[in-house]
């Protein structure tokens, strides 16, 4: 959307040390050995989100064997310790995996359940409880878009099929407008605390 | 084809939705890329798509551990044209599917899928010795089914779920001003005859195909194998049949039941 691709710097974002406590949780059960490099790599945490949503914390063991370590091949997403916004986004963000190759005309796939998981997964982890329930839109390239508009705040965020997460935020009143690269959980539990601040 | 017990309660139209049967072992001198290509090639009339997906963990041992030598194989899926049926293998586990894609598809039942996984594990055996090396050992066997419950089966809100789990309370409003927002659970049991563990899950769940709100409730029986003889492997998944269906009839009330045409 608003951040060019090419203002994204080749050096990996670095979590904070609160986000690499929770990315460190996040991974304990995956199978693949994970390097410090890894963990600190918020692409890493894009493109293995979907192990890091099954083995997320507040998931129990039992769950998580159920889920993270299944042999079923069924693709259904887990709701039960989702907040009730994003409980009931799951289904239109489900239903953006369904567009047609090339829906927008300019190439662009459906958005992968990949990335439908990596988006709950973060949403979920910015443990907002009270956010009213986002716009969910496909983005080119295979992407994600999910926007707020609350009185005169207007929030844009999109995850990209490569593992971005980049925002637009304006505020009417204040007429300030803003957008960059979310880099780790703290920016996003900053960005959604102000949309609802 | 396998008979089924007599006495073991049936159901014209179980929630099913996938029934999974599946062995992990060891090959001597191990599975190797090259494999895989030849095998698929084997397979391919039946089995004409391929997917690569990220390998399952070891099973019961911690994700964390150091790696040497080459990379992890990846776990293949090997689908047919409908893609109810499919066979995952990875270096160590070999995996037989059936579920439904549409929804609309009807239950082959456990003995015809049974009988389907033994085929492709003896194919899959002699396809090993072909390559010149020798039967995989077995260390494990794994029975699941997967059941999604949808709005139809006597619940709308999870405050009904005492109404199709036997083990849940009826009331479970939780007094007055209160809303149940949301209901999951986990059960394990040991299996007759210390054949291993099944693990009982309920977890409220969006299914991918339709966007239905629906209940996971899974069943899934894990056992070592002590002699990996064919035989035995066949006796631990009969048996492991009957717990699951006897503790899913046994978890699930009589109303549910009903809405699932039980027949004996």
């Amino acid at each position: 959307m608003m951040v060019p691709n090419n203002s994204i710097t080749a050096s990996q974002p670095k979590l904070s040390p609160r986000g690499l406590a929770d990315a460190d949780v996040q991974f304990r059960h995956m199978e693949e050995p994970i390097t410090d490099d890894a963990i600190l790599s918020a692409k890493f945490l894009a493109t293995k989100g979907n192990q890091a949503f099954q083995g997320s914390p507040g998931h129990l063991p039992w769950q998580r064997w159920a889920e993270g370590d299944s042999t079923s091949t069924m693709d259904v997403i887990p709701t039960s310790d989702l907040p009730a916004w994003l409980r009931a986004s799951v289904a239109r963000l489900l239903r953006l995996c369904a567009l047609e190759f090339n829906w927008d005309s300019y190439g662009s796939p459906p958005p992968s359940l990949a990335l439908v998981k990596n988006v709950i997964s973060w949403l979920r982890f910015a443990e907002k409880e009270t956010l009213p329930e986002p716009e969910v839109v496909p983005a080119s390239a295979g992407g994600i878009q999910l926007e707020w508009y609350l009185g005169k705040r207007e929030l844009e965020i999109e995850f990209t099929a490569t593992g971005q997460i980049e925002y637009l935020r304006s505020d009417k009143e204040r007429r300030e407008e803003k957008e960059d690269v979310i880099k780790d959980l703290d920016d996003l539990r900053s960005l959604l605390g102000w949309l609802i601040g | 084809m396998t008979a089924r017990p007599s006495d073991l309660p049936d159901f014209e139209a179980p929630p099913v939705a996938e029934v999974v049967l599946g062995v992990k072992f060891t090959i001597p001198g191990g599975l190797k890329v090259y494999h895989i290509g030849i095998y698929w090639d084997r397979i391919k009339s039946k089995f004409p798509k391929f997917q690569e997906q990220p390998p399952l963990p070891a099973q019961d041992e911690p994700a964390f551990s150091f790696v040497s030598g080459p990379p992890p194989l990846p776990r293949c899926w090997f689908l047919d044209d409908t893609e109810t049926r499919l066979i995952q293998l990875q270096a160590d586990r070999f995996i037989h599917n059936w579920r439904k894609v549409t929804g609309e598809e009807k239950y082959p039942r456990y003995e015809a899928i049974r009988d389907e996984f033994v085929a492709r594990w003896d194919e899959f055996c002699g396809f090993l010795v072909d390559q010149g090396g020798s039967k995989p050992i077995l260390n494990a066997c794994e029975l699941a089914y997967v059941n999604h419950i949808s709005k139809e089966s006597c619940w709308t809100e999870p405050k009904d779920l005492g109404r199709l789990f036997s083990f849940l309370a009826t009331d479970m409003s939780g007094g007055a001003g209160h809303t149940l927002e949301s209901v999951q659970c986990g059960l394990r049991f040991k299996l007759p005859g210390g054949n291993g563990h099944l693990n009982v899950s309920m977890t409220p769940a969006i299914r991918k195909q339709d966007q239905q709100e629906i209940l996971r409730f899974d069943l899934s029986a894990r056992g070592a194998m002590e002699s990996g003889e064919e035989a035995q492997l066949l006796k631990w998944f009969d048996g492991a049949r009957e717990t699951i269906v006897r503790v899913f009839t046994a978890l699930t009330t009589e109303e549910a039941h009903s809405s699932w045409k039980r027949k004996t």
